[in-house]
């Protein structure tokens, strides 16, 4: 008797608690995704429509704009560049840090210390003083109109600062049984990195994967400085193209930058069924 | 099996890396400024490299590099006429990149520091002692001596703009001026004619209060602005026959007359709140949509190109523009321009130089500039070329602006010295007594000075 | 025996620390090659008056001494970035916390969910600028527009936002809440850390929501919640790009941050080797920060593998 009455109302309190949630999803989603729908409207806007501040809704739906933008530049041409170094720079990065970071967290090694502050301290100085010695340096080494400064450093650490420091936290977090049966059972370091430790912190991976991606596809001021061939510019310059001296053409702005944004958004959508499974430590107590 | 996959995987990439990187290596040749890879023809390439370089030299190759990236408006007209010059001579062969104008300036200000800039590039005619004095750009006065160049077709101002030290180091391609652009429906509702445009400052107070609604303390129309649009204080100051600085750079904001003038500006609309004022100029921010196109501003400063703009956004009111108003008394007819220059990279290889030279005496010829114009609207910097573009009664008065627009004087302890001001203006703007605001100002200009002084 | 222990555990160490160097090793390369000259030049060039065209030329001390005892917009600058500093931290940190707990539910279309609230991290800052300036606008803007009866109920002004020096930061940094898509992915890669059987087993000991929230889920969160903080404060001292694209550091240089002061220092002034010294003042002040914060989260910040700090 007393059980099931018991059962129902924790069953209720479930299903208020889930219209709750529902409730305040809903809300935040429009504050978060209102802002994409403004874009959105201003790219089938016509010009006379732009210089109307005041009415929200386009008089008319120019969906050519979304043709024009993405004929009027060589769309595939930067799509493609961008694709090529976001991917070489996913992989280096990943490789660079997920070893610094498991160095940082696991392992006790001369000069640890001192060099994780260094590492911090890489990302309090401002870009704008690195960027001129760093393009002189490449510039010195005959290495500009390549894709090297846009990739290589990936492979080294170098701006991977914040990685390392993400993962660091993930890799402490994972419990000293793993790597000590690791040992146990005669593996060595790398071993237990690569087989035991990091698919434990897949989401965090995951995570690393995704920011790298984000940042390297809307990063339109390496490529800027160090292309100087029209070719090899990516899609993020060439999306600056459209707001000119005079004129801004922010409806074609907008529908090229939304057409941009879907590689990354997908692959946040995709990587999100991963955050989803989770892992589970069964047997062992944290 | 997942563990050999990724292995593969990255193994792949980077073999992918190292081929691309092979092939990019390649055009990193010479002084490593991409030169070669600047070329833009539309017919694809062997692209393996980048283009080839000449083998024996016969040509000497210029790299050229602008604001009109591929993709803008006109870009394949303008690429026809700057790949014509390999054309029209045999000495020389030019390449160009345009970049997109937000990024423009970091682009040069990287290529300078690393010596790589190309070897004629557009600049701002505003600032040329910056680079002419760090030795950036190079003397053109013994190449054109030596040409017998005459530069009286060009701009007389806009010429003497790029002169450090007595040698030019600069000449304009294009010019700019500002007008005064109104809303002649505007006027019509309010009971005035064409005639009624002001030509005098009182005339524009008159005028454009009779034309403003204000209804339940929301300002619907407006008649004029003197913050809004083009205008700013400094264009106020010459007009009243007045200068922000005197000759050696010290700043003259503390004086009576200037402080007359900022009164003025400030007071003009004084009677409307101010939060409301702003919704104006802000509404010129979001979405470069400002209150004149959007037909609630009657009349406002702009440049030339407000035409184009008016043109593009198909406004259903009729619009025309004068001279811009000068105090009845003492008034100076003149308004500020900002025109783009064209500047040779001070290589050390004098072959490059003078190759630049040939490209810029091409693109100064006539029929080219009015070829760019057509390209990209931007009026010339020479006068019989503008004489050509005179089509309507709108083309006229701008045409015949030019002659009265001047350049900003370069001081090098302030080299933008304009946009320190605003926040200045924003400050006289939204409430603080204008004495305060120039005192303020003062003592800004005075400490930049003295700063600069002491460390170079 | 305790010297053969001894010297196994000696060898083990020397395993250990040539792994630990081995491991780090691309970062140590990548520090000295390739790091290393930037950021040694920039150290220089602050001492030394650079104009980027010609080469700079050696000044010793100046530029410092110019910042700290001739230069009226450093102290303001500085103490607009504190502030800036002081709000978005902890707005921060509470805003994507609970949005990263909010959307850790499965619910039905929670990818969905996730995606929405992650999207703002991918649009450009020039659009994203734009937007929010209009957003913003007192008069015609959408908040405000929307905000609209609740001033008439209270008989109220209506906010002035970015345009007014009270309120402008605040504005700033509510902007940067709507980016925080960023942050509430690490909390949610964090949350997929905890282990059920820890849920589980506060179920059956009758435990209730919140004591679930404060004794497991928001302790086994605390190594992304510190990594969350210690980002959001390095990122909060160099705020500057968006006060650039929409507020000219105005009103009344309420948003003229010391990244933007830097920045105009830098390529308005032309004077890198003054831009240089002002950016290590602020890498010096926060690495202090930092550090007091790195010497605080030993007290509260656990590691499930019973690590600390």
């Amino acid at each position: 008797m007393k059980k099931g009455k018991k059962l129902r109302s924790r069953k209720r309190t479930r299903l208020i608690q889930s219209i709750i949630i529902h409730i305040v999803l809903l809300g935040l989603g429009l504050f978060f995704v209102f802002p994409l729908v403004w874009m959105f409207i201003t790219a089938l806007k016509s010009p006379n429509d732009m210089v109307n501040v005041a009415s929200f809704f386009p008089k008319e739906l120019i969906w050519e704009n979304f043709k024009t933008a993405l004929t009027r530049i060589p769309f595939t041409r930067y799509f493609g560049n961008s694709l090529f170094i976001t991917a070489a720079c996913i992989v280096g990065t990943i490789f660079s840090s997920s070893l610094a970071a498991y160095a940082f967290a696991k392992l006790k090694w001369p000069g640890k210390g001192p060099l994780f502050v260094v590492m911090l301290a890489l990302m309090m100085i401002p870009a704008q003083v690195i960027q001129i010695p760093m393009f002189v340096m490449y510039s010195k080494l005959n290495l500009l109109n390549t894709y090297v400064p846009l990739i290589v450093p990936c492979f080294f650490g170098v701006g991977c600062s914040m990685y390392i420091f993400l993962l660091r936290q993930f890799f402490q977090g994972v419990p000293k049984e793993i790597s000590e049966s690791g040992r146990i059972d005669g593996a060595g370091y790398f071993r237990i990195f690569w087989s035991l430790v990091l698919p434990l912190a897949k989401p965090a991976m995951l995570t690393v994967g995704l920011f790298t991606f984000m940042f390297t596809w809307n990063d339109f001021f390496a490529p800027l400085i160090y292309v100087t061939d029209p070719k090899k510019l990516t899609l993020a310059v060439g999306l600056r193209t459209f707001q000119t001296q005079y004129t801004a053409q922010y409806n074609l702005m907008m529908a090229a930058a939304l057409v941009a944004m879907i590689p990354t958004v997908l692959l946040f959508f995709l990587a999100q069924k991963k955050f989803i499974e989770g892992i589970t430590f069964s047997g062992i107590k944290g | 099996m997942k563990k050999n996959v990724k292995r593969v995987l990255a193994l792949l990439l980077a073999g992918a890396m190292t081929l691309s990187l092979a092939a990019c290596g390649d055009s990193g040749t010479g002084d490593g400024d991409g030169k070669n890879d600047g070329q833009t023809d539309q017919k694809e390439q062997d692209s393996k490299g980048g283009t080839e370089d000449t083998p024996s030299g016969e040509k000497t190759q210029i790299t050229f590099w602008h604001i009109i990236p591929e993709g803008s408006d006109g870009y394949d007209s303008l690429n026809e006429l700057i790949m014509n010059f390999n054309n029209v001579q045999d000495k020389y062969e030019i390449t160009h990149v345009g970049y997109p104008f937000l990024d423009y300036f970091s682009k040069m200000t990287t290529a300078f520091a690393g010596d790589v800039a190309p070897d004629v590039f557009m600049y701002t005619m505003d600032d040329v002692p910056t680079r002419a004095a760090a030795g950036t750009i190079a003397n053109l006065t013994p190449y054109m001596e030596a040409d017998g160049y005459d530069t009286s077709d060009l701009y007389e101002a806009e010429v003497a703009a790029g002169v450090y030290d007595g040698n030019q180091y600069a000449l304009p391609m294009s010019s700019t001026c500002r007008v005064l652009w109104y809303n002649l429906d505007l006027f019509k509702d309010a009971g005035l004619s064409e005639e009624d445009v002001p030509t005098t400052w009182e005339e524009l107070y008159d005028v454009a209060h009779k034309m403003d609604i204000v209804e339940d303390g929301v300002i619907k129309q407006l008649g004029f602005d003197p913050t809004a649009g083009e205008a700013n204080y400094h264009q106020f100051l010459w007009q009243a026959g007045l200068d922000y600085f005197d000759a050696e750079g010290n700043p003259l904001l503390d004086q009576e007359p200037q402080k007359e003038v900022l009164q003025w500006m400030v007071d003009f609309n004084k009677d409307y709140p101010a939060s409301q004022l702003q919704a104006f100029t802000d509404a010129g921010k979001v979405l470069a949509a400002d209150g004149f196109l959007s037909g609630q501003l009657a009349m406002m400063v702009a440049n030339d190109q407000k035409y184009a703009a008016l043109k593009y956004a198909n406004v259903d009111f009729e619009y025309g523009c004068v001279p811009m108003p000068v105090p009845a008394e003492g008034g100076v007819r003149s308004n500020w321009s900002s025109c783009w220059s064209l500047e040779a990279f001070n290589t050390k290889d004098e072959a490059k130089i003078k190759g630049a030279w040939e490209f810029i005496k091409y693109m100064l010829e006539p029929e080219n500039m009015e070829a760019f114009y057509n390209s990209q609207g931007w009026l010339t910097a020479s006068k019989t070329a503008n004489e050509n573009l005179r089509t309507d009664d709108i083309m006229n008065v701008i045409i015949d602006e030019i002659a009265y627009s001047r350049e900003k004087t370069y001081f090098d302890f302030a080299p933008k010295w304009h946009e320190d001001w605003n926040q200045f203006m924003e400050l006289a703007k939204t409430g603080t007594p204008v004495e305060e605001v120039l005192a303020q100002a003062q003592q800004f200009y005075l400490e930049k000075k003295v700063n600069f002084e002491s460390t170079n | 025996m305790k010297n053969i222990a001894k010297k196994q555990k000696q060898r083990k160490l020397n395993a250990e620390a040539r792994a630990g160097l081995l491991f780090a090793s691309p970062f140590i390369i990548g520090l000295v090659v390739l790091t290393a000259f930037p950021f040694l030049a920039s150290l220089y060039f602050s001492f030394t008056n650079y104009n980027m065209k010609s080469a700079p030329t050696f000044l010793g001390l100046k530029n410092y001494i110019i910042m700290f005892t001739n230069d009226s917009l450093f102290w303001p600058s500085m103490w607009n970035t504190f502030v800036h500093v002081l709000i978005s931290v902890p707005l921060n940190l509470v805003f994507s916390l609970m949005l990263a707990l909010l959307l850790n539910n499965r619910v039905k279309g929670i990818n969905i969910y996730r995606t929405v609230y992650y999207l703002p991290n991918v649009v450009s800052m020039v659009a994203m600028s734009l937007l929010w300036l209009w957003m913003f606008q007192p008069g015609f803007g959408l908040i405000n527009q929307f905000l609209g009866p609740i001033y008439r109920l209270l008989g109220a002004e209506p906010i002035g936002w970015l345009s007014d020096p009270s309120t402008s930061k605040l504005s700033i940094a509510l902007m940067g809440l709507w980016t925080c898509g960023g942050s509430m992915v690490i909390y949610l890669a964090q949350l997929q850390d905890i282990p059920k059987d820890l849920y589980e087993s506060a179920d059956i000991d009758g435990a209730g929501m919140w004591s679930r929230l404060f004794k497991i889920t928001l302790p086994l969160m605390t190594p992304s919640i510190f990594y969350n903080v210690v980002m959001s404060i390095i990122s909060g001292f160099q705020v500057f790009m968006q006060a650039f694209i929409m507020t000219n550091g105005g009103p009344a240089r309420s948003t003229y941050y010391y990244g933007y002061y830097l920045y105009d220092k830098a390529f308005k002034d032309g004077q890198m080797g003054y831009a240089s010294a002002m950016a290590w003042i602020l890498l010096i002040i926060t690495l202090i920060v930092t550090m007091i914060f790195f010497a605080f989260s030993k007290k509260w910040v656990f590691y499930m593998s019973g690590e600390n700090g």
